[in-house]
């Protein structure tokens, strides 16, 4: 038996706006801590994590482990029944075929029971490992993904470049070139304008715009975002949830291309 | 003599885009008669921009239905090559024009001259039945005196599909009724333009055995002269035995790559010759007027060269429509007597000239007219411009300034990085040696096996900087240099902690490393913690890109390989309305091609391992 309420069911939504165009099936896995999502894109170049801890739900319950497999386009279409500030309930019972998620109007005048099918979805939990990374910027979440759009109108690749005076967004396209860079800036009225970084070293990567844009699907989870980048590992962003848990995508950097070998 | 050619171009917006202008695209066939299909432009959306070009006069024909998934994909127009419009002897500029065929629309009524409309046999259609396949815009009629020309976008039909297959049977039973009946008053037609069905197997790259007799297979050949019927298809004439001959590639599966296509542009005519003594054999339109028709190949968006489209990579969008032109010249057609344009050219539809009109056209205007009154506004205006070119100048300045003080610490980075790279290699290379000399029973083996292993990945490395996709794959690629001689330490001193005569040595150089580093890690950081820590840290980052290279191979080994090739197939999800919609499946990701081609697609299929459960 699973019973987890979500009071501000506008999250769950914003949660699946943030990951249904990266993924298209994925396992969610409720345990007594936390109701969880790991998966990979089609072409299984990135990887997104999310949790949602137990904490976070006004009523969690979960009698055993369980993986449940859905589709998250349809898992959308349903979401998407839901009013922004409608409770939702997500149910189901122990070796079902379906999950049910019921959405209750503030006022309680309205319920609505929608059920789904689930699918059996083999995919191998991977053991994402805690590392430390040779920067961590955090900025502002929108910033970030005005940052992506506008420089995927120029060109496909994004170089992000932290030193100790700033973290700098570049790329280059047919039409010319751009370079954002955004400074240090912990002096701001609100916490979540600052622009912090923490440095060991600096770092220089490039990505892959399409899928950084998509990355900032998750802005509407979080006022920040948190980038964390090492040479060696594969990119974090972050989104945290708050009091919950949080949205996390990995992605591998593109090779820079080596001028001499272009070269005829 | 005389250039007619067809073209579906898949979008005439792309296509205007592409050349420049729609009069440079025009020109670029030098041709008299030029019939587009697919223009996909609406009514409300025609501008002078898009069917107006100078020296051309356009008819054109949109889509009129409602109907879902109908709207702005089909439409046609025709141009002609005109020096004057008005009391013209030029064959190109028609007598008269039509929308559609069945003589229904509206547009064809108004104005001076409607052609002979309704023709025998029509009756067993209801006037709702003529009127539904005129009004996707899929015909324009011009009489051109000597000839009379259809340009049609005939409609696709999915077999399964019954009501679009009846669509298509009513479109073509009402056009031959019509053609039958102009064949009757002697007239001479020219049929062209893409119409869906590739008349014999040779026509289509994957023809199965049942292929031709398909009912719209079967219709087309009965037309033909040598089924009984009163057409030529001009290119088979032409070219009797070419293979291979196609005018239309598949958009998906880049079949262009590979040739894969099939012809159903065609060019198809009928009638007698010009000639006075018409009725002697041997004389007909073809034989006596038809110099050649070709494929224009060079308008095909597929040039050899290109780089292969493989493995799921994005490349480059190839710019173009999916269709290749086909052109026909004619041969001593002589002048008609003279005659102005007809009123259906889209000069005289108020819809594109009459309501809206460019800024510039009506600046233009205003100056004319106004004379010495415009004087003191252009005076106001060119004011205006300088204070606002100061104003960008301004802002130019500071945003140079910016990007100087950007640029600064990108130097600085980038020198560091490479100083910590070098120092990444040499502790590689310290260790590395370290290693094999301290740790005896390891002997050479393992060190031989270290260098060609580094080989192999130098290799690897420089395959991989060509291609662009990345993968987590090519990344590690990239950094096992490193990371191996990382591995086997770690390996090392936590498989053989008791040994410590063996790890120790390992750990000296490394340690060496660390404080160095960290020298530079203290004078930023006064109040972090001490040394145990970092070389914790290091441990931990080394355990982290262990983890992570397995993460990498649990994600490449889940995308299957196909068959011929081994490479990683591209994930597809199934868009077609049924049981299977949305479940994704892997295919080859190759161009699809001839199945005698190794480097073609080889047809591999698989389904992700996600059903639904059965309830």
């Amino acid at each position: 038996m699973l019973e987890l309420r979500l009071v501000q069911g506008s999250l769950l939504k914003k949660v699946l706006e943030s990951i249904k165009d990266l993924v298209n099936d994925a396992n969610f896995d409720c345990s007594a801590t936390g109701f969880s999502l790991q998966a990979m894109d089609s072409s299984h170049v990135a990887l997104v994590a999310l949790l949602l801890r137990a904490e976070g739900f006004e009523h969690y319950r979960c009698d055993r482990n369980m993986s449940m497999g859905m589709n998250l386009n349809n898992m959308s279409k349903m979401l998407k029944c839901a009013g922004n500030d409608d409770i939702i309930t997500i149910k189901a019972d122990d070796g079902s075929d379906t999950v049910t998620f019921m959405f209750e109007s503030p006022t309680q005048d309205k319920i609505s029971d929608f059920e789904m099918k689930l699918m059996d979805i083999d995919s191998e939990h991977l053991g994402i490992p805690d590392a430390e990374y040779h920067a961590i910027v955090r900025m502002p979440s929108a910033e970030f993904a005005r940052i992506c759009k506008d420089l995927s109108s120029i060109g496909d690749t994004v170089v992000i470049s932290v030193t100790k005076e700033g973290v700098k967004f570049s790329t280059r396209g047919d039409i010319g070139s751009a370079n954002v860079v955004c400074r240090q800036n912990t002096t701001v009225d609100k916490p979540e304008e600052a622009t912090v970084i923490e440095m060991n070293e600096p770092v220089s990567l490039t990505f892959a715009l399409r899928y950084m844009n998509s990355f900032t699907k998750a802005t509407p989870l979080s006022n920040t975002v948190t980038i964390s980048l090492s040479s060696d590992l594969p990119v974090v962003v972050e989104y945290k949830i708050a009091e919950m848990g949080y949205v996390r995508f990995y992605l591998a950097p593109k090779i820079e291309e080596d001028e001499d070998e272009t070269k005829p | 003599m005389m250039k007619i050619v067809t073209y579906n171009v898949n979008g005439l917006r792309p296509r205007i885009a592409q050349y420049g202008s729609l009069l440079k695209l025009l020109d670029s066939f030098d041709a008299d008669i030029i019939c587009f299909q697919e223009t996909k432009l609406r009514r409300q959306e025609l501008r002078a921009d898009l069917i107006i070009a100078d020296g051309y006069e356009s008819f054109v024909s949109c889509t009129r239905t409602s109907e879902k998934g109908r709207t702005g994909y089909s439409g046609v127009a025709t141009f002609c090559r005109v020096k004057s419009a008005f009391s013209s002897n030029e064959v190109a500029l028609p007598v008269r024009a039509e929308e559609g065929f069945s003589g229904l629309l509206e547009s064809s009524h108004k104005g001076e001259g409607t052609m002979p409309a309704v023709a025998e046999g029509l009756e067993e259609f209801s006037k709702e039945e003529l009127l539904k396949v005129d009004r996707e815009g899929r015909c324009i009629v011009t009489d051109h005196g000597h000839f009379v020309l259809f340009n049609i976008y005939g409609p696709r039909a999915q077999s399964d599909d019954t009501e679009r297959v009846l669509f298509k049977t009513n479109f073509y039973n009402i056009l031959q009724k019509r053609w039958e009946h102009l064949l009757r008053q002697g007239k001479r037609i020219f049929v062209v333009g893409d119409l869906n069905i590739a008349p014999t197997s040779m026509d289509r790259c994957d023809a199965g055995p049942d292929f031709e007799n398909n009912e719209f297979r079967r219709w087309m050949r009965s037309l033909l002269v040598r089924c009984g019927g009163h057409f030529t298809d001009i290119f088979r004439a032409k070219h009797p035995d070419r293979k291979d001959a196609y005018t239309c590639w598949s958009q998906s599966t880049g079949a262009e790559v590979f040739n894969y296509g099939t012809r159903i542009d065609h060019i198809l005519c009928a009638g007698p010759c010009l000639h006075p003594d018409s009725n002697f054999p041997g004389h007909d339109i073809v034989n006596c007027h038809v110099i050649e028709c070709d494929i224009l190949s060079q308008y095909k968006r597929w040039k050899d060269g290109n780089s292969f489209r493989r493995k799921g990579e994005q490349t480059v969008k190839l710019e173009g429509s999916d269709h290749a032109p086909v052109y026909a010249s004619l041969l001593e057609i002589p002048d008609t007597p003279q005659h102005s344009t007809p009123s259906l050219s889209a000069r005289y539809n108020p819809k594109i000239h009459g309501l809206q009109q460019t800024l510039v056209s009506m600046l233009l205007k205003r100056q004319a007219a106004e004379g010495s009154a415009t004087c003191k506004i252009s005076n106001s205006f060119s004011r205006g411009n300088i204070v606002l070119g100061n104003c960008s100048q301004g802002l130019n300045g500071s945003f140079d300034n910016g990007d100087l003080s950007g640029l600064l610490p990108d130097e600085s980075c980038s020198s560091t990085n490479i100083d910590t790279e070098d120092s990444l290699l040499k502790t590689e290379e310290s260790s590395g040696g370290d290693y094999s000399e301290e740790a005896p029973c390891n002997t050479l083996i393992t060190h031989e096996s270290l260098h060609t292993k580094t080989l192999h990945e130098n290799e690897t490395r420089k395959r991989v900087r060509r291609s662009s996709q990345m993968s987590l794959k090519s990344f590690f690629q990239k950094n096992s240099v490193i990371s191996n001689v990382a591995d086997s330490s770690n390996a090392n001193s936590s498989i053989n902690k008791a040994d410590t005569s063996e790890s120790n040595p390992i750990e000296i150089p490394r340690s060496d490393t660390h404080i160095t580093d960290s020298g530079k890690y203290f004078e930023e950081n006064p109040d972090q913690s001490h040394i145990n820590a970092f070389s914790v840290e290091r441990e931990k980052s080394g355990v982290a890109l262990l983890e992570w290279r397995r993460i990498q191979e649990v994600m490449q080994n889940s995308i299957p390989l196909c068959k011929r090739h081994k490479e990683p197939c591209v994930a597809r999800v199934v868009k077609k309305q049924g049981p299977n919609n949305g479940r994704r499946f892997y295919v080859c990701a190759r161009a699809e091609g001839p199945a005698s081609n190794p480097e073609a697609n080889c047809g591999y299929f698989k389904w992700a391992v996600s059903k639904s459960r059965h309830n």
